[in-house]
């Protein structure tokens, strides 16, 4: 697949995800409007929150006009709060952004090395290492935060639970979602570096004399970090899903926090526009991967066909 | 020889572990100890023992029981997704591989626009409007599920095309759909039983999850994703009440992935 052909793709997909957010309001069984209010509710109230959710229209109006309000960057505002959801949003996004960006750079520096260091090591500790990324891997997130709460947070008292503040509270939510994410990593990294050993410059490079460590570290690694950073790009979407749950084991003031807490009080403009937000983030993140992908890579077609 | 060897003994861990789940599942009423209905106010969150091998949980429940139940929950849920997802995506693949141009064209880039969202968010937004139950969440998980199925089809389906035994089959006149049915799908299923496996991981996982958020199945059924989000609530208390229920599902979890790796290797040693 092409660049051009890739940026397309991306475009039709975000605004897929624009449509897939307008249209999850009409997912709601039945009446959004008696959901909110409930039953004893008077008409005014009712017409006005028609009229503020766009529902008194129909519904060719109300998506062109979800449109048009978008590409003013508008999504409405939030019903409980009453403040625009762009607002809302943006006030949340950096905290699952710092999240996520420490998890990812975690797992990186734990499943990476780990890769090498079992393709360099062979025998025991390549079983042993694919062992443990097996149940790293089989371990959900929501049964490994709570596990890790149990012992670090309240039997040994090392480090605290929720909350926002210093660096000491990033560890336990990063580490929940580094676990998992730096195991398929291992896995990943481990299988592309076996792979990129039985080529052919590298066995010029062993008869040359060099050492097997050196072999594999300055030409077999910095070969295989190539399918390594596109593993980084597609675990992404595994990457953001898991902050949503992180986020509501941990209390941690981001977007996954908020999109559950929209859903719990019903508040559909936002619950559509954190939807569309992470969509947007995972588009955009797997279009980055795969330019970058392509730069490096000019012979390579499309990561992700 | 060492080789197969190791992949023999991932399926058959796998398979063992399984049937013992399986086993769980199916005699679930007939072995369970109390009623996973019946409460028992004096004694909360009691610590297991030999009355009560894994305690009782915040409302005085036994949850060796609710745990044994939940094993039901999550096989039902993740057997039914994958095996609809696998049938939708199987019919998509097909046409889209066996009809070409046009058709071909507008079913894959359908594909490329239900895979370019994260699946557990699809489900989860979707599950999220159109409220908790158990067929409202297989239905999301179906909408997300079948577009991996579909690519994989396809993209063997017209690589098998051009081989003789096909193009053999054709030049007999025998008729498309014979050709497909016959000689086309029965070596699909080693692909196929891969992807089954590892599709059963994600959707095992995104069930509990979505239950976890008390998105998932309703709060009345005993899952382990639900089980799992009370024992939060009560992790200092009762560390018991998130332990068990967190094994019992990565008990699961871990026997789809090695059958999953172990088939993989016997059916796509390339890869």
């Amino acid at each position: 697949m092409s660049l051009f052909r890739r940026l397309v793709l991306s475009l039709v997909a975000l605004f897929a995800a624009c449509s897939f957010s307008f249209f999850l309001i009409h997912l709601v069984p039945g009446d959004p409007v008696d959901l909110i209010l409930g039953d004893q509710a008077s008409a005014p109230d009712r017409e006005r929150l028609q009229k503020n959710l766009g529902l008194d229209l129909n519904l060719w109006e109300q998506y062109t006009s979800f449109l048009v309000n978008l590409s003013k960057g508008d999504l409405s505002v939030s019903i409980h709060s009453g403040e625009p959801v762009l607002a809302e949003l943006s006030r949340v996004f950096p905290a699952t952004v710092q999240l996520a960006f420490f998890a990812l750079l975690l797992a990186a520096f734990w499943g990476i090395p780990a890769g090498v260091f079992s393709v360099l090591k062979r025998g025991f500790w390549d079983s042993s290492l694919s062992f443990f990324s097996l149940l790293c891997m089989s371990l959900p997130v929501f049964f490994l935060a709570p596990v890790l709460i149990w012992l670090f947070a309240l039997k040994l008292h090392w480090l605290p639970v929720s909350e926002k503040g210093d660096f000491k509270y990033f560890i336990l939510p990063a580490v929940s979602l580094a676990l998992p994410l730096g195991a398929v990593l291992l896995k990943m990294s481990r299988a592309a570096l076996l792979e990129v050993m039985q080529k052919d410059y590298i066995r010029t490079a062993k008869a040359k004399g060099l050492s097997k460590n050196r072999v594999g570290l300055k030409h077999g690694l910095k070969n295989a970090l190539v399918p390594i950073v596109t593993v980084l790009g597609l675990q992404s979407g595994a990457l953001l899903t898991g902050t949503v749950i992180v986020e509501s084991i941990f209390d941690w003031p981001g977007v996954g926090l908020l999109l559950l807490e929209a859903i719990q009080k019903r508040d559909y403009p936002l619950v559509q526009g954190a939807i569309l937000l992470i969509s947007v983030v995972y588009v955009v993140v797997n279009l980055v991967v795969d330019i970058i992908y392509l730069w490096i890579h000019p012979k390579m077609t499309s990561v992700s066909t | 020889m060492g080789f197969k060897k190791k992949i023999n003994t991932r399926i058959v861990i796998g398979l063992i572990f399984l049937s013992f789940i399986f086993l769980c599942a199916i005699l679930s009423p007939f072995i369970r100890p109390y009623n996973p209905l019946e409460m028992n106010l004096s004694r909360l969150l009691e610590l297991p023992s030999w009355q009560h091998p894994f305690g009782l949980d915040e409302n005085g429940v036994d949850l060796f029981s609710q745990v044994l139940y939940g094993a039901r929950v999550s096989l039902l849920v993740a057997g039914v997704v994958v095996l609809i997802s696998l049938f939708i995506g199987l019919i998509i693949g097909s046409v889209s591989a066996w009809c070409g141009s046009i058709v071909d064209q507008t079913l894959m880039r359908l594909v490329d626009l239900v895979s370019a969202f994260p699946r557990f968010l699809l489900a989860l937004a979707i599950v999220a409007m159109l409220g908790s139950s158990v067929f409202n969440l297989i239905l999301a998980m179906c909408i997300s599920g079948w577009a991996g199925f579909a690519r994989l089809v396809r993209g063997e389906i017209l690589h098998l095309k051009t081989e003789e035994y096909v193009l053999s089959a054709l030049s007999y006149g025998a008729s498309s759909l014979r050709v497909l049915v016959f000689h086309i799908w029965p070596n699909l299923l080693g692909l196929l039983l891969v992807q089954a496996a590892f599709s059963l991981v994600a959707v095992v996982i995104a069930e509990a999850g979505l239950s976890f958020l008390g998105l998932g199945v309703p709060p009345e059924v005993p899952s382990w994703g639900r089980l799992l989000s009370s024992g939060r609530q009560v992790l200092e208390e009762a560390p018991h009440l998130s332990i068990f229920p967190g094994f019992a599902l990565f008990f699961l979890v871990l026997s789809f992935q090695l059958c999953g790796d172990g088939l993989r290797d016997l059916f796509d040693p390339h890869s």
